[in-house]
Order: C-alpha cells, then sequence, then structure tokens
C-alpha cells in the first residue's frame, strides 16, 4: 500500500437529487465514524458489515447535530477501494455535506486529492490495467482543471494574505534558526518581541481567514449572486421567476429598478442570495446614476454574476461592455426572452469560455438547467479550486485550521519557556501546511531570508 | 564476446580514488577495509588529510555529520579525537538536538594521524602523480592515465579532487593557476571529465590570512577555554596533545575605514573573483558592503597547531591585496603588531553540479564513476568526509556486484546532505545546517551510533566489538527508560527533587518519567534518589533525557517519517521513460529527465513536480508493475 492515512470526499455530482454521498476510505474511517454517528437506542450495537444503518451526525465537540443520515459500512478487502469504506449519505444537501466532511476532516481524515479513491483502488490491486488508463485520464482531467481555476485566482486576497502570513513566519523562523545554527556569529540581539508580534498576528491572521466574513460568509449567509445587463433585458423578471415570487418591480419603463432588490434562494443545499442591480446605460438621470454606480459596486463584490442578454433585440455594444465589465468573475451569460426571439448567435458573444445559456423568464424555460449549472460551477470550485479570492474550499480550510493549530501551539511553547528547536518544530509544521495551499516550498525562501537578515559568516 | 583491450595497464585495483583530502581518505580506507585492492592518487603525498582553513572539526550540523561517519565506521571522528586540542560543546544552553561538538585540532598532528591510518591500511596503496585521463569504454570506467603517463586499471574510480580542477587562485590583482596557494592545478581532467560529457560549472571559495602568534597582544583580546570532560566524537579515543585556548577580538571603526578605503581593490569588485561563493562565509569585504550599519565584526584567534606558530584569524576571510590584507590586521585590537605569515586568498574552481550523479554518488551516465566533496559542490571537511565515506562504501560495493547504500533523510545527516546535493543541485558551496533536516529532533550526535551503527556492521566497517557497544548503549536507555516508567515517586520524594526548584510541589505520588518530563527537572536529579540510575553510564542517561524529554515531538517526527515511507520506498526504475508520460507537466518532465529520481519521494522533492504529478507517477509505476507481471 503506497499511502496509510484516511481520505474523504463528497462523491456525488450536482443534479443527483438531495441525497448526497459523503466517502471515507482508510484504516480510520471505521473508528472516526463511531465517534460521530449516534443512533438513538441501538449504540452499543455493532456497526454491521453491508448494512445501512440510520442515525445522525453529532459533532463531538460541540453535540450539535449536523444531519439525518444513512450509513454505510464496508470493511477490507472486500471493497472498491481494498480498505474500510464508510459511506454517508446525507439529507440536508450540499451544505450538510460539506459540514459533515469538514467534521471527518477534524476527526482526522484527510481531503481526497482528485481521483485519489479510485487511484487506490488501483494501487491496492482492485482494478485492472485496461482501467489504469481511465483513471490517468482522470487524475489529469481533474489536476488540470485544478490548475486553470488556480491560475484565473491567483491574484486573489486569500492567497495574497496567505503569503504574507507565511512571509511573516518565514522572518520569525529565521531567527529562530539563525540562533540555532549560526551561534557563534555575532548575530546581535534577536528582537524577540518582534518575532512574537509578527507569530501573534499571523495567528490571528489564520484565525480571520478561518473564521472571516467575507471567506466563511458564502457557507453561513449564501453565495451572493449580482443579476447584471442593460436595462429592460429582464433582470427583475428574471430574479423573480427564479425566486418564484413578485418581489422586484417589473415594469416596462427602461431603469425601473432603481436600487438593488434581493432574494435568497437555495440550489441543492447551497444558499443563493440574489441580488438584482440596476440596469447598466449611460445615463442623465441622477437617481439612475446612483443606482448604475452601486449596481457596479455589487458587481464587483459579488461571488457569482449572471449577465442578463436579450435574445429578441441581438447584441450591441452596451451588452459587449458589460460582458468586459465582469470577465474576472465566476460567471453565466444568459440569453433572455428567447421565447420572443432568438437574434443571438452564441459565436458572436465574447465568453471567454463562460458557460452561455438559453432562457426564457417568462416561460420558465431552461430556468431548472440555470439553477444545476449555478450548484455545479460553485461546487465545482470549492471541491477544487487554491488560492481563491472568495471561496475558501475545503482542502485550504483544513490545511488554514492545521496551520493555525501548530503556529498556535508554537506560540503557547515560546509563552512556556519551552526550547528554541521544539518552537522551530512548530513553525515549520505550520509552514508546511500553509506550503500545500500555495505550492511553494519554504525551505528555500528560508536560508534566504536568514542570510539577508542576519550577518552570516565567523 | 570480443573484448578489446586498449590498454596494457601498468597496475590494476579494484577502486582507485583520485585525491588525497578529507573526502579521499576516508573513501580510500573504506574501500581497502571492504576488502578492495585499493590506490590513493594525490599531486603530493605531504599533503594528505591538510586542512586547508580553519583549524577545526565539527560545529553545528557538522558535528553530527562527524559523529555519523564514526557510527558508520568512518575514520574522521577519531583522528579529531586525537588531534584536539581544544574541545566545546556548541549551543550547550539549547535543547541536545542543536547541540554539537566541535574540536580545534592540531593540523600537522591531524594529517600524521591519517596518514598513520591510511600507511596501515591493507590493500591500500598510495602514489603520487596527476590524472591526465579517465578511460571509459562502453559507459563504464576502465581506469585512469597519470600525466606522467603511468596507466592505472580500475573497476571503480572515486574522484575526490577538492578545489584542484581547473583552479587558480586570487589574492589582489594576481590571479594565477593553483588549487591551494603553492600547489599545482589540474586542468587536464576537467578537459577529460567534459569529453566525457560530465557538466562543469565555477564555484569560488576563500580563505583569511594566519599571522605569527608570538606577535598577537593577547591582553587585548577574550580568551576562549575549551571545555573539559568532554566525550570526543568517538567515545573513545582521548587528546594525544595538551590543549590550547582560542581568542577572540572584533573589528572595529578603523578597521572598516580602511576596508572601506580599499574595497575598489576587492576581488569581488574588480570581477577578479567569479563564480558563486559561500553566502554562511562571506570575506570580511563582503560583510562590509552587505552589512555596513555593523559597527563590528567578531574575529576569532585559532592556534593551528603545536608545532607552528600560526594562527588563524576565522573572520577576516579576504583576497585583497596582501599590503590591504596587512593594514586591515593592524587597525584590528589586538593584532596591531601581528605579522603575516600567509595572505588570505581566494580559489575558482571547477565542480559538476550534482544532479548528474545518483543518491550512491556514482555519474548517472558513467557507471563506476564516483564523485565525492568539492567536486560535487560542497563545502567543509566534514561534508567532504561523509561523502567520501559513502562514495568508498558505494564503489567497493559496486564491485562487489552489491546494491549501493543510500541513507534516508529521516535515517541521517549525509542522507539529507546527498539527497539535497542530487535533487536540488547547488548555488553555491553547500554547508550543512540543522535547518536542512526536517527530522531533527532524531538526527542528533548522541543516538548516531544506535541509527548507523547496525548499517556499518550489515556494510562491513564496523567490527562485532562495535555493534556491541551500540546494542549496550541502546540497551542501557530502554533499562533507564523502564525504571522511569515504573517507579512512582511519593510526594515527599518529588518536592525533594524539586526542592529549591520552584516547580509546582506535588500531593499525590508521581511516576518518575513524569517528573522528568517538567523543563525543570534532570535526569542527574533523579538518580540521587533512583539508585538504579547511578549504575548507567552518563551518555545512557543523556540519551534517556533526551528521548523523555523530547518524547511527544519525536512521535510526531517519526510519525512524518513512516508516512513519507510509502513514497521513499517505491522505487522508480532507471529505464523509465518519462516521455511517454503525456499527462506529466512539462515543466515536471524535463526535470525528472534530468535528475531521474530514485524514488517517488525524492520525485516529490523536484521543485517543478506537483502532487498530481507525483500521484500520476505512481500509477505508472503501478501499471508497469502490472504489466511487467503480466509478460512473464
Amino acid at each position: 500500500m503506497y499511502e496509510k492515512d484516511t481520505i474523504a470526499a463528497i462523491s456525488t455530482g450536482v443534479g443527483e437529487g438531495a441525497i448526497g454521498i459523503v466517502r471515507m476510505s482508510g484504516p480510520d474511517a471505521l473508528p472516526i465514524i463511531q465517534r460521530i454517528f449516534l443512533r438513538p437506542g441501538k449504540q452499543d450495537q455493532p456497526l454491521e458489515n453491508f448494512r445501512i444503518h440510520h442515525g445522525f451526525i453529532i459533532d463531538p465537540e460541540t453535540l450539535s447535530r449536523l444531519d439525518e443520515v444513512l450509513v454505510s459500512v464496508m470493511r477490507a478487502p472486500k471493497t472498491y477501494t481494498r480498505e474500510d469504506i464508510v459511506e454517508i449519505n446525507c439529507h440536508g444537501g450540499y451544505m450538510a455535506q460539506r459540514k459533515v466532511l469538514e467534521l471527518l476532516i477534524k476527526e482526522g481524515a484527510r481531503l481526497a486529492e482528485p481521483g485519489e479513491f479510485t487511484k487506490r483502488a488501483f494501487l491496492n490491486g482492485r482494478i485492472d490495467l485496461l482501467e489504469a488508463e481511465a483513471v490517468l485520464g482522470l487524475v489529469k482531467a481533474r489536476s488540470e482543471e485544478a490548475l486553470k481555476i488556480a491560475a484565473r485566482q491567483c491574484s486573489g486576497t486569500v492567497s495574497r494574505e496567505i503569503n504574507e502570513i507565511r512571509e511573516d513566519i518565514i522572518e520569525a523562523l529565521s531567527g529562530v534558526e539563525a540562533f540555532l545554527d549560526f551561534i557563534e556569529e555575532d548575530l546581535g540581539e534577536l528582537d524577540e518581541k518582534h518575532s512574537i508580534r509578527l507569530l501573534v498576528e499571523a495567528h490571528e491572521k489564520i484565525k480571520e481567514l478561518i473564521e472571516g466574513e467575507h471567506l466563511g460568509s458564502i457557507y453561513r449567509h449564501g453565495v451572493e449572486a449580482a443579476i447584471v445587463g442593460k436595462t429592460n433585458v429582464g433582470k427583475s423578471s428574471l430574479l423573480n421567476a427564479l425566486l418564484r415570487e413578485e418581489k422586484a418591480l417589473v415594469t416596462e419603463i427602461p431603469g425601473t429598478t432603481r436600487d438593488a432588490v434581493e432574494g435568497q434562494i437555495t440550489i441543492s443545499g447551497i444558499p443563493f442570495i440574489l441580488v438584482d442591480t440596476a440596469g447598466i446605460r449611460r445615463t442623465g438621470d441622477r437617481v439612475e446614476v446612483l443606482g448604475v454606480e452601486k449596481s457596479k459596486i455589487k458587481v464587483r463584490d459579488a461571488h457569482f454574476v449572471l449577465v442578463v442578454l436579450d435574445a429578441s433585440m441581438g447584441l450591441d455594444d452596451q451588452d459587449r461592455e458589460i460582458i468586459e465589465l465582469t470577465k474576472g468573475k465566476r460567471r453565466i451569460i444568459l440569453l433572455n426572452k428567447v421565447d420572443l426571439g432568438d437574434l443571438i448567435m452564441p459565436e458572436d458573444v465574447p465568453a471567454r469560455g463562460a458557460p452561455l445559456m438559453k432562457v426564457s423568464a417568462k416561460t420558465g424555460e431552461g430556468l431548472r438547467a440555470l439553477e444545476e449549472e449555478m450548484a455545479s460551477l460553485i461546487i465545482r470550485e470549492d471541491a477544487l479550486s487554491s488560492g481563491d479570492a472568495v471561496i475558501m474550499n475545503l482542502r485550504q480550510r483544513s490545511h488554514l485550521i492545521e496551520a493555525g493549530k501548530a503556529l498556535g501551539e508554537a506560540l503557547r511553547t515560546i509563552d512556556e519557556g519551552g526550547k528554541e528547536e521544539i518552537v522551530a518544530l512548530l513553525l515549520r509544521e505550520s509552514l508546511d501546511h500553509l506550503d500545500s495551499i500555495t505550492g511553494k516550498r519554504y525551505q528555500e525562501d528560508l536560508l534566504d531570508s536568514i542570510f539577508s537578515m542576519f550577518c552570516i559568516g565567523k | 564476446m570480443f573484448h578489446v583491450k586498449r590498454y596494457d595497464w601498468d597496475r590494476k585495483y579494484q577502486v582507485v580514488v583520485v585525491g588525497g583530502g578529507h573526502a579521499g581518505c576516508e573513501a580510500a580506507l573504506a574501500c581497502s577495509r571492504l576488502g578492495m585492492k585499493t590506490l590513493l592518487v594525490t599531486i603530493n603525498i605531504d599533503k594528505i588529510a591538510l586542512m586547508p582553513c580553519n583549524p577545526a572539526v565539527g560545529g553545528i550540523g557538522k558535528g553530527q555529520l562527524v559523529a555519523e561517519i564514526h557510527a558508520l565506521g568512518g575514520e574522521m571522528g577519531k583522528i579529531a579525537d586525537r588531534a584536539c586540542i581544544q574541545a566545546r560543546i556548541l549551543n550547550r544552553s539549547k535543547g541536545p538536538a542543536v547541540q554539537a561538538l566541535r574540536v580545534q585540532t592540531d593540523k600537522k598532528f591531524y594529517e600524521d594521524e591519517m596518514k598513520k591510518s591510511l600507511f596501515s591500511a591493507e590493500r591500500l596503496d598510495v602514489l603520487q602523480g596527476m590524472v591526465g585521463e579517465i578511460v571509459i569504454e562502453g559507459g563504464e570506467v576502465k581506469g585512469i592515465v597519470l600525466e606522467n603517463g603511468i596507466s592505472v586499471g580500475a573497476q571503480a574510480l572515486v574522484l575526490a579532487t577538492g578545489t584542484f580542477l581547473n583552479a587558480s587562485i586570487v589574492v589582489g590583482e594576481k590571479s594565477y593557476p593553483a588549487g591551494r596557494v603553492g600547489e599545482y592545478a589540474s586542468y587536464q581532467l576537467s578537459q577529460s571529465l567534459k569529453k566525457a560529457r560530465i557538466e562543469l560549472d565555477r564555484l569560488q571559495t576563500a580563505t583569511p590570512p594566519r599571522v605569527d602568534g608570538r606577535t598577537v597582544d593577547y591582553q587585548k583580546t577574550i580568551p576562549q577555554l575549551g571545555e573539559e570532560e568532554v566525550e570526543g566524537f568517538s567515545g573513545k579515543e582521548r587528546p594525544l596533545l595538551p590543549q590550547m585556548a582560542c581568542f577572540l577580538t572584533y573589528t572595529n571603526r578603523e578597521t572598516h575605514r580602511i576596508i572601506k578605503k580599499h574595497l575598489h581593490l576587492s576581488p569581488i569588485k574588480t570581477g577578479g573573483v567569479k563564480g558563486r561563493g559561500p553566502r554562511f562565509c562571506p570575506s570580511i569585504d563582503r560583510k562590509i558592503i552587505n552589512f555596513p550599519e555593523k559597527e563590528r565584526h567578531p574575529v576569532f584567534i585559532e592556534p593551528e597547531g603545536w608545532r607552528t606558530k600560526e594562527v588563524y584569524l576565522q573572520g577576516l576571510t579576504t583576497s585583497m591585496p596582501a599590503w590591504v590584507q596587512k593594514e586591515i590586521i593592524a587597525a584590528t585590537p589586538g593584532l596591531e603588531r601581528a605579522r603575516m605569515m600567509r595572505p588570505g586568498y581566494a580559489v575558482m574552481y571547477d565542480f559538476a553540479p550534482p544532479q548528474q550523479l545518483h543518491p550512491t554518488l556514482e555519474v548517472k551516465e558513467i557507471s563506476g564513476l564516483f564523485l565525492a566533496g568539492q567536486i560535487n559542490g560542497t563545502s567543509g571537511y566534514e561534508e567532504a568526509a561523509a561523502q567520501g565515506l559513502m562514495a568508498g562504501i558505494n564503489a567497493a560495493r559496486k564491485v562487489q556486484g552489491k546494491e549501493g547504500i543510500v541513507l534516508k533523510r529521516s535515517q541521517a545527516y549525509i542522507g539529507v546532505m546527498i539527497d539535497d546535493l542530487v535533487t536540488k543541485g547547488v548555488e553555491e558551496p553547500y554547508r550543512m545546517f540543522t535547518s536542512r533536516a526536517e527530522f531533527r529532533l532524531i538526527l542528533r550526535s548522541d543516538n548516531a551510533i544506535n541509527r548507523l551503527r547496525p548499517l556499518g556492521h550489515s556494510v562491513g566497517l564496523v567490527s562485532d566489538e562495535e555493534m556491541e557497544e551500540a546494542i549496550e548503549l541502546g540497551e542501557g536507555v530502554n533499562a533507564i527508560i523502564e525504571e522511569l516508567k515504573v517507579r512512582k515517586l511519593a510526594p515527599e520524594a518529588v518536592n525533594q527533587v524539586l526542592g529549591s526548584k520552584g516547580g509546582n510541589p506535588a500531593r499525590e505520588p508521581l511516576r518518575a518519567i513524569d517528573l522528568l518530563k517538567r523543563p525543570e527537572v534532570r535526569i542527574k536529579d533523579l538518580a540521587e534518589i533512583l539508585p538504579k540510575l547511578r549504575e548507567r553510564t552518563p551518555r545512557e542517561l543523556f540519551q534517556a533525557e533526551t528521548e523523555v524529554k523530547y518524547a511527544g515531538y519525536i512521535d510526531r517526527q517519526l510519525r512524518d517519517a513512516e508516512r513519507m515511507e510509502g513514497l521513499e520506498n517505491s522505487v522508480i526504475p532507471l529505464e523509465i521513460d518519462y516521455d511517454q508520460m503525456k499527462e506529466l507537466s512539462f515543466a515536471a518532465r524535463e526535470q525528472l529527465k534530468r535528475i531521474k529520481p530514485r524514488t517517488l519521494g525524492q520525485a516529490a522533492r523536484i521543485s517543478t513536480v506537483t502532487p498530481a504529478d507525483i500521484a500520476l507517477l505512481s500509477i505508472y509505476l503501478k501499471r508497469k508493475e502490472i504489466g511487467d507481471t503480466g509478460d512473464t
């Protein structure tokens, strides 16, 4: 066996109904499920092999109930991966699956890499040579997708913040290491207070990133999705159709929506906050100018953008301008009012890879497919992205949590007057986790930092 | 099969070692002890085991290397112990993992002791001469031809040529060919390596001036005395010479003014010195340029031995003109009247970027050719000796048809160093630091014997008796830990130990081991109330204490090491064709082709290789495994 640890992941795709499966494979799969699975009245009974057990997933720390679930237990070796496998069928949709998965990670499982279950099945001799080709393809496809997403988002605020944290820890570690390795050089006084300040700040920043408003918020409050388009393309009608209620004011007079109007829907367990914006167009009306400015801000702040075009009117410069304005965003471009006409050729739309969908807010045509696409865009990126400005995925989150833990332990060790080499060990552990997010390697940066900070060489 | 014999060899050996420095000596001794008919070729027999730079062995990171060399059956630790004129444990106030022994040595005595070992070794000949050509046929080493025409056949060849390849030394505006001051440089060998398609690059390093110790005003310096009762690297050999003191002084504003005034004459400014130098050992001119705000730099005045009056000025490394060096020295307190005996100088030399090597130190493309020491871009006697030992072991095993020995990163500093070299290459001369070792808490000087002696024994360099010593140490440590676990101490006993230490007094009985875990409690405190501990050696007590104090963290490192094990044990076949693996990223494929990692673990440490690439590689390996068994 190549790996000895236990992996976990959400293994159902989008649009497969309300029940989704969280799957776990490895030597700790059974011990973990036994800690978090509550079966009223049957707690003492063993989890029988290849049976489905009903109960609740409980966070043993907070004792809060995460979801009502069905759990199947399959013991090695007659399983897909030839390891112990536990599958948790969640009822509460994607949000519940995500919470359960987070709990498994907290309990010691590791988030699976793309295609890793299949990889394990293969490496443990469960599937044959022919199937291996498929595995290669799968791993490649998944990693490429992850790479693409990472590349698109690498300038995001999260990665910037993680890099800052990383540099602060490296600076503090350089001080510790320099005084371990170059004791006889005249290094001067180590500004210990400065190092501790750096570490305390880094620790705070990590905590903020984990719990922070702008990051964790989408899972607490929902994905903010702005609906944009020039005036009178049917933004408000679309909002209403999605909300299935008359919230936005809908008239035939262009520019009727002067302020952003909001409403919330849940798709596959993911809450979306839909924000209808004033139509973006050049205008002299002062009230409307304000609305337009606000819309631009909404677009900037949104996690997600639905760009609405009027398919019955054809594409004009204003449409192109709006498409240009939203180019850096996660977005879907909608050809609305297809019931009235279909004058926009998809190839004429400068979509840069964004999905293009035909819908009619009025007849409801294409709305179902739109919802699925919205959820799938979020889930796909959630599972794969690294370095996102807005969404922090689970992998990042679990590494950040570990980085924070090690850093906290380092600070406690300093506080208790512990040995420098132990502090260094913990700071390195923290950096290892941050490097797993950024893909960098601190080792080289560390020596550069030491030599730039201290005059080494007696 | 027809074999065309190109050479009528004048002599024939199983292993030939080229170079009589610290790498070459260890390599030659290892080979002869492993039963090889061995030849050591050196440019000058009078310069064997020379210490051309500082008169010391060991130090932080380096001391651990020497302990490992000793544990594996190498020579350096024993000789350094005998030639010791001052011993100190560095980092004494810090934890045991970062403590290290450093000994000042009598240089001539060191050379003589090493020569005794060489000249008493069986099957080992020594020959003076300069190698002109390496003979390679069909990708295999066949032998060497000296510049004087003597030809020597060899089944394996270890090159440990130090700074001699294509070397020139620089003092001020003068530059002339020499491997060390007053010695030859080797040009033909460099050419021969290039002809064999071995890539070469340039590095530089430098050494400080030496002055006459009788002209130093020691009143103005701070004496640095050694420690008594220090167990040496070997734990057996004792210093054979009386001990000596070192002295510390500092440069001052006047020193710095003079350096600044003449900076335009510094070869690092004029471009007289090219190639990358060690950042951890900058010249005094470099320090003034990089850290202009520093008001002083330390200068350690270190004796070079009893039979000379020369003292080494650690900290004043420079290749500025000799007359400037004189002024710099004279401006430094205590050295006002010091008479210079040898000016400092820089040397520029060829090295072979070590990514060309297998982790056995064998050149990938040339079977039977091993490289060790500065030719691989390292710096330092200890780094060289460690490579020499491994190259010697692996050259002998090559001749014997045995598999090479590769130490893991979690097993030894030597493993860390060689893995760094062959995987990442070098940007500057490579020196060992403890910060390079991710498993620092388990790679300690005190447990080098436990870690490596069994390997040294199975290789054949460690005698049964020496092996017994390692077993006894391990058993002794276990017995102490067992005793600490079973002994419950009454509150009165605990409080007696705590005494004036100010720890929280105990109300309930406490296991001795838990008491020892408290930072303020030392094992010698416990020995006062636990008579069984008093039967144990200081070495055993020190190691047991370390294991107890580090316990949780050692477990953590062992777990990490175990997690890596899977990847470290997944061997990548040498004939693997990365071009077939279309799924690998371009950058990863290029580096994999160049470095040809031996295991998935090593592959994962290549900077351009991502976790996804490793996943792909592991699938390819498995597929190949199935494919191969499918054919038979």
